[in-house]
């Protein structure tokens, strides 16, 4: 009977152990700095933006959730937005090379044009590392970190999970929420929701 | 693409000719999408109106390499929907979903299906329903290779009205997904959470072990890519695994999917404490246990170092035909009584907190050397070497021989005395019951035990017909008699050899000597010289003394087969941290089917190869002598008694192994540990 229940202390201990190993990520703390290259072969860290709302959007143009956003202009809509207002927006491609959504810079570039998006910057993480130490999974997936560098909103783009643009305007819009309320210094009613989307293309 | 054209053709071009060939009746329709065919089919063409409740399905046909999902897709995906138009006095119900399986992709895991299925979905027809009946299914669905294509189509049935149902050409796919269905019955679980760790309890629905896996039914409620840590007890299941980071605060209610592979269920799981009753043995196992004891105390009457005697207290019982009560009844007490004694002891000696299993006398080379002597005695007995006139001599003689309550009872206790080393390797499940259940369980499994064994024995007492079953005596039974003198001394042989082990070889030449003395004691009897007698006795009795004068010590002694570590539970946490396969084999010299599984399936060239694979640890404990710890790890197996055969792999993967091992069992066990070890690796990196 002990040795059962020293057991089954052990699997907790084990189990909370690796818990705490993979969760680098928690609502309402500090979100992780990283540094990436962007587009324009620019280096840019999420420490160079303190004092201003940061959104990160995990993106693949191929994966037909990401052009659900894009194709209805839903996403440049919210670009636009909140870049106008000072927000920092970054459009993060954690995809592989060899997979779905990588891309070269020039491509980048042009995809940007071509659909007419406004982020700050367009980022490659092609080794995936700053997308696990957000934990991205899918895209799109969003994030919201605030003035200090706090991160306030993981998830979903909006709360229909579909790839029908149609589903769109009867959506609520988890970022729009989120931004709306960090505005009136409310709290945010939904900070952390279940993306939806395509995986993301990690390498493996 | 030339290549996925034709691969098109092969697969769809038979299911579009069919498709065509049943639109009359219209119980099928079809769409042939990007990488997937969608068909929209009923289990019958037509519809008596009287049936309130048809099947529709969905048939997913989605291309080699390429899945769709179930209804909580995992960390990425969407499962399809179904959005019906349906006419006046018609419902449809929910998507009965098959069991999915889990779909790595990089780190992340998904739920879903790869290959054809169906998805089943009940139709309500009421009253003021009018035939023919119209079904639009808008039906949305995405298809992933490791991209992803999602789709949308509009398919319809027509059904008409009929006597009775006449079953379409796609009856049978419905057929075939009832027993893709998880089960009916709804386990009701409890989970508590600490920390980021999810614990769910449920009772295991097979008693077995499995590769039992918990499907979320909701995305946010535990991590879908973390391990799942599974304690498989007859009884119960026990999970745990890292909460989801979308969970809520608390999770007062969650629905899940168990499954096993090949069934599943569905779990409702409250908040709530772990049960505190201890998981004793229930009314419904113990049940099974005691009739396990029973059957194992009949087959007790076949061992070799039982046998033997107990035909000679047969043929004495069809010499006496008038025999007493007591006599017919004195030998099942006297085997009840020593079972009960042996009961008494160990709740005593449990109490005391003394270290012991069943088998525990053999793990005192004193009292291995006095088993020998006994055998040794019975043996030469046997033979008429010693004068006991063909009966049982020395200590028991005259409490065994002739007719009464007396004799017949001491016959049972003997019976049981020589039983104790052949009930080790035979008892071992069901006398580890009695170990770690209450007194009173021990006392029923001992009681049980019993009476199987003195059954045949009273039996032929009780009831003189079945005298008649047992071999007419005659000259015979001399010859039987010396025969039986052999499996006596090799039961000697194999006493002599633990005790080799235990206490060294310089002991074991004391103790063959005492058995020289013996011999020669028995010789002394029958001399007519009164000196020589009592001189030759003399020395005999002292020669035999020695080796119970001067105990052995005990030696301790590790197992050696190759590249084999000696077991500590330490040591198995350490290599199951580092990822490894383990194989545990708790043996001991003494049990006999442990040597035959070393011998048959553990060196087998087969399994040698596999445990020196870089990633497979093999350890090895030795239960010869007495081992508080070793006791312990028997005991969290309800065992305790040997052997013990277990298989670990990462991720919480155990497995316990028969007690008979074929060089297959072990090699199919440790690729299954390892599959889960790769599979980990894969989703887990």
């Amino acid at each position: 009977m002990i040795l059962r229940r020293l057991t089954h202390l052990l699997i907790l201990a084990v189990g909370i152990g690796l818990a705490m190993a993979t969760q680098a990520l928690e609502i309402d703390s500090a979100a992780p700095n990283f540094s990436l290259t962007d587009s324009k072969g620019q280096a840019h860290a999420l420490s160079d933006f303190k004092g201003k709302t940061v959104v990160l959007e995990w993106t693949n143009h191929l994966c037909p959730y990401v052009q659900k956003h894009y194709g209805s202009g839903n996403m440049q809509a919210l670009q636009k937005r909140y870049t106008e207002q000072g927000v920092i927006w970054l459009s993060i491609i954690s995809s592989a090379p060899g997979k779905q959504g990588f891309v070269s810079a020039a491509e980048a570039e042009k995809l940007t044009e071509d659909r007419k998006a406004s982020p700050t910057a367009v980022l490659f993480d092609p080794s995936g590392e700053v997308g696990k130490l957000y934990d991205a999974k899918t895209t799109p997936h969003m994030y919201i970190i605030d003035e200090a560098g706090v991160l306030r909103y993981a998830g979903a783009i909006d709360s229909i999970k579909s790839a029908n643009p149609a589903d769109i305007p009867k959506a609520v819009n988890y970022v729009t929420a989120a931004m709306d309320a960090m505005a009136k210094d409310e709290s945010i009613k939904q900070n952390m929701t279940v993306p939806y989307g395509c995986s993301v293309k990690y390498a493996g | 693409m030339s290549l996925r054209a034709l691969w098109y053709l092969l697969c769809w071009t038979p299911g579009l000719l069919l498709a065509a060939a049943q639109s009359a009746s219209e119980s099928r329709s079809g769409t042939l999408q990007p990488h997937i065919q969608l068909t929209l089919v009923a289990e019958h063409q037509a519809w008596d109106s009287d049936t309130p409740t048809q099947w529709v399905g969905l048939y997913l046909e989605p291309e080699q390499d390429w899945h769709t999902y179930w209804q909580n897709p995992g960390d990425s995906g969407e499962a399809p929907a179904i959005d019906w138009q349906l006419p006046e006095g018609i419902s449809a119900g929910d998507i009965q979903w098959p069991l999915p399986q889990t779909i790595p992709v990089a780190h992340l895991t998904n739920y879903g299906y790869e290959g054809a299925h169906l998805l089943m979905v009940p139709i309500e027809i009421s009253d003021n329903a009018h035939f023919p009946i119209a079904l639009k299914a808008d039906i949305s669905y995405l298809v992933c290779q490791e991209d992803c294509i999602p789709g949308w189509a509009t398919l319809t049935l027509n059904i008409p009205g009929s006597a009775e149902n006449i079953p379409s050409s796609s009856a049978a796919l419905f057929e075939q997904a009832r027993k893709q269905l998880p089960l009916a019955e709804v386990l009701q679980a409890r989970h508590w959470q600490a920390g980021n760790t999810l614990q769910l309890a449920l009772p295991n629905p097979t008693k077995r072990q499995a590769n039992w896996h918990l499907f979320p039914l909701r995305g946010d409620v535990i991590d879908h890519s973390a391990p799942q840590q599974v304690v498989a007890k007859q009884n119960t299941l026990t999970f745990s695994t890292k909460v989801s980071d979308y969970l809520p605060n608390t999770l007062p209610k969650a629905e899940f999917l168990l499954s096993n592979g090949e069934q599943g269920w569905y779990v409702q799981s409250v908040l709530g404490a772990p049960s505190q009753s201890p998981e004793g043995v229930s009314s419904e196992s113990l049940l099974l246990t005691l009739m396990m004891a029973f059957l194992g105390g009949l087959i007790l009457n076949l061992m070799p170092c039982v046998l033997p005697v107990l035909c000679l207290k047969a043929m004495s019982f069809v010499n006496g035909i008038n025999n007493s009560i007591g006599t017919k009844l004195g030998y099942g007490i006297g085997v009840l009584v020593s079972f009960w004694g042996f009961a008494a002891l160990i709740a005593l000696l449990k109490s005391s907190g003394e270290a012991l299993g069943w088998g525990f006398h053999l793990q005192n080379p004193l009292v291995v050397a006095l088993l020998t002597y006994l055998f040794f005695v019975i043996g030469l007995m046997l033979l008429d070497i010693l004068p006991a006139g063909g009966r049982l001599a020395g200590v028991g003689q005259r409490l065994t021989q002739g007719q009464g309550l007396t004799p017949s009872f001491f016959t049972g206790v003997l019976a049981v005395i020589v039983a104790s080393p052949c009930t080790a390797p035979f008892m071992a499940a069901a006398l580890g019951v009695a170990m770690v259940s209450d007194s009173m369980t021990a006392f029923l499994i001992f009681t049980a035990l019993a009476l199987g064994f003195a059954l045949p024995l009273t039996l032929v007492a009780i009831l003189p017909v079945l005298s008649s079953f047992l071999p007419q005596p005659g000259a015979w039974m001399a010859q039987v008699k010396h025969l039986l003198a052999f499996p006596m001394f090799a039961t000697c042989v194999w006493l002599v050899w633990i005790y080799q082990s235990q206490a060294g070889g310089d002991h074991q030449a004391v103790l063959l000597l005492g058995m020289l003395a013996l011999a020669m004691m028995g010789y002394g009897l029958r001399l007519v010289s009164r000196l020589a007698r009592y001189g030759l006795i003399t020395l005999g009795l002292a020669l035999a003394a020695l080796p119970l004068l001067r105990p052995a010590p005990s030696l301790t002694e590790a197992a050696t087969l190759a590249k084999a570590d000696t077991f500590s539970e330490g040591k198995l946490a350490q290599l199951l941290a580092d990822d490894k396969v383990v194989f545990v084999n708790i043996t001991a010299d003494w049990c006999i089917s442990c040597k035959v599984n070393e011998a048959v399936a553990l060196k087998s060239r087969e399994v040698q190869a596999y445990l020196q694979q870089q990633n497979v640890a093999y350890l090895v404990g030795d239960w010869t002598n007495k081992n508080a710890p070793l006791l312990a790890y028997l005991n969290s197996f309800q065992r305790s008694g040997v052997p013990l055969y277990v298989v670990y792999g990462p991720g919480g993967y155990s497995q316990i192994l028969p007690q008979i091992l074929t060089p297959q069992i072990i090699i199919n066990a440790l690729n299954r540990a390892q599959q889960r070890a790769d599979a980990d690796t894969d989703t887990d990196y």
